[in-house]
């Protein structure tokens, strides 16, 4: 067995190097395929980002009576956190209220004046609620509504925010669905072109096959050196790919952070390197063994 | 050793009949050549008794096996007892001419030291000790032709199955070729050959089956060559 597993790896190593015009165009596929489910990863990092950062934005705002004690607001704010589907609550004291709307209006001199002659201070504070659904910011909605809450609840921007809440997560949920279409479509499009690649260069050795077979080697010592030539170019095609990755993050992280407002590919990739490692290393391999075991296999029924 | 019992083959779509109710017994040991012209079923009858092609009907036996009984396991085993000399040499062409011989032995589970001593030796008796770092398509028709007696002789088979193996040889290396046959039919391999080359078959002196529109017209023990 040791003695046959040494001469499958020694053919396929050799066979490969003999080849390196044929194999070349299978690395170039894989290579491209590999690129393809990372460049998938990478939308859909970019796409969870995005979309966070919208949620962030369409929040409720709850603002509260001026009676409203601290105690009441904070019982308010554990509760609404230990709900299903509440992704943040931040709570805005009305100091803090003021702050920022002298911060925003510091070129305003009539609304600072007019503060001035208010004298106390006329804000509310208030509570900020971002929840992982249109299902739920409706939920949230109706528990606030509830009596007991609405006893300390001044008003509600749900009535004002609610359109645009079903909206974006409808837009959300249709993006999201037709790019899962759009990259299972492209995948499942290279793998083919890969597979085909694979199975177009095994066809032109069919006849050395069956020779193989007539005088009497198994199928593992036909099979063999093809899937062991199938890990070289998985590999190769792997580290291709690799190095291109870390290359096209490192450089094009400035302009990608600056057309989505912070999402930094580099940093993505480096807190995921073990995923991406996995797409390309285990990808670009499994899909050599794979391609290259199925295309052997209908030349070995001689 | 080999028997044919009443086998058939016709090919499709064509519907020739390439072999016609065969009825052939070749004991161990045995020195047979199948003569006769070009499309009379030579190379079919061959093809069938390696189970490169399945008969359309009747059966093959191998030492009383029917081959087409056989799993794909004892398929194997089967072809390992056999050195197969083919008409168009079948070479490996991702492989050079030792590498090409040696595979027969590595099929058999030769050792590497077994290898790196016969296949030098092999090489050297059919002329092509100089040429063991070459590829089959840096050969002649000659030089591949040897290459394919071989690989068919480097695993002392129990039977060799030969389908034109002179065809591109000259005259010398025919007289080497044919020695080198009677010779390992001598330590008992079992030979089947199959020519349409009259001087082959009057050198050989052994039994002569002549075909004809792939039926046996003639079965003769040390026969001649007859149109």
């Amino acid at each position: 067995m040791a003695t046959l597993t040494k001469r499958i790896i020694k053919t396929g190593i050799t066979t490969f190097s003999r080849q390196l015009g044929l194999n070349s165009a299978t690395i170039f596929v894989l290579t491209a395929t590999i690129l393809l489910f990372t460049f998938i990863f990478f939308v859909d990092g970019m796409s969870n980002f995005l979309f966070n950062s919208f949620q962030e934005k369409v929040g409720i705002s709850v603002y509260f009576k001026q009676e409203a004690t601290a105690e009441e607001i904070s019982a308010l704010r554990e509760n609404l956190v230990s709900k299903p589907g509440i992704v943040k609550v931040t709570y805005v004291s009305k100091e803090e209220a003021l702050e920022k709307f002298k911060e925003n209006h510091q070129n305003d001199e009539v609304v600072l004046k007019t503060l001035e002659i208010v004298g106390d201070n006329p804000l509310a504070s208030s509570l900020k609620i971002t929840a992982n659904s249109d299902n739920d910011y409706k939920n949230v909605a109706a528990f606030l509504a509830q009596e007991e809450n609405a006893q300390i609840i001044e008003k509600m921007n749900y009535q004002k925010t609610e359109e645009i809440i079903k909206k974006l997560f409808a837009i959300t949920r249709e993006v999201k669905r037709i790019g899962l279409l759009l990259g299972l479509f492209f995948g499942l499009v290279v793998v083919v072109i890969v597979f085909s690649t694979v199975r177009l260069s095994i066809h032109t050795l069919r006849e050395e096959i069956g020779v193989m077979k007539l005088v009497g080697a198994s199928n593992w010592m036909v099979r063999g050196p093809f899937m062991v030539q199938g890990i070289l170019c998985g590999s190769i095609a792997a580290i291709i790919a690799l190095i291109l990755t870390i290359v096209t993050t490192y450089f094009s992280t400035p302009s990608v952070v600056t057309i989505t407002g912070g999402f930094s590919l580099f940093t993505y990739f480096t807190s995921n390197l073990l995923a991406i490692l996995a797409i390309q290393v285990l990808g670009g391999i499994g899909m050599g063994i794979i391609f290259n075991a199925l295309a052997v296999k209908r030349y070995l029924k001689v | 050793m080999i028997s044919l019992k009443d086998v058939t083959k016709i090919y499709h779509p064509s519907k020739i009949m390439a072999l016609d109710h065969v009825n052939l017994d070749v004991a161990k040991g045995e020195f047979v050549v199948i003569v006769g012209r070009s499309g009379a079923g030579k190379t079919t009858l061959i093809k069938a008794i390696n189970k490169e092609i399945e008969p359309t009907s009747g059966e093959i036996l191998f030492e009383g096996n029917n081959l087409a009984a056989i799993n794909h396991a004892e398929l194997n085993c089967f072809r390992r007892r056999i050195g197969t000399i083919f008409q168009d040499y079948r070479l490996i062409h991702t492989k050079n001419v030792f590498e090409n011989v040696a595979y027969a032995m590595e099929v058999v589970g030769a050792s590497d030291q077994d290898i790196n001593r016969d296949v030098p030796s092999v090489l050297n008796m059919v002329g092509l000790k100089d040429k063991t770092r070459n590829f089959p398509q840096e050969l002649s028709g000659g030089e591949k032709q040897r290459v394919a007696i071989a690989r068919a002789l480097i695993h002392r088979p129990d039977l060799i199955l030969a389908d034109e193996p002179t065809a591109n040889l000259d005259v010398y290396s025919i007289q080497d070729v044919l020695e080198s046959f009677l010779k390992v039919n001598e330590m008992g391999t079992t030979i089947i050959l199959a020519t349409h080359n009259q001087n082959v078959v009057n050198y050989l002196k052994t039994r002569v089956i002549t075909l004809e529109n792939g039926a046996v017209v003639r079965d003769q023990q040390k026969g001649k060559f007859i149109l």
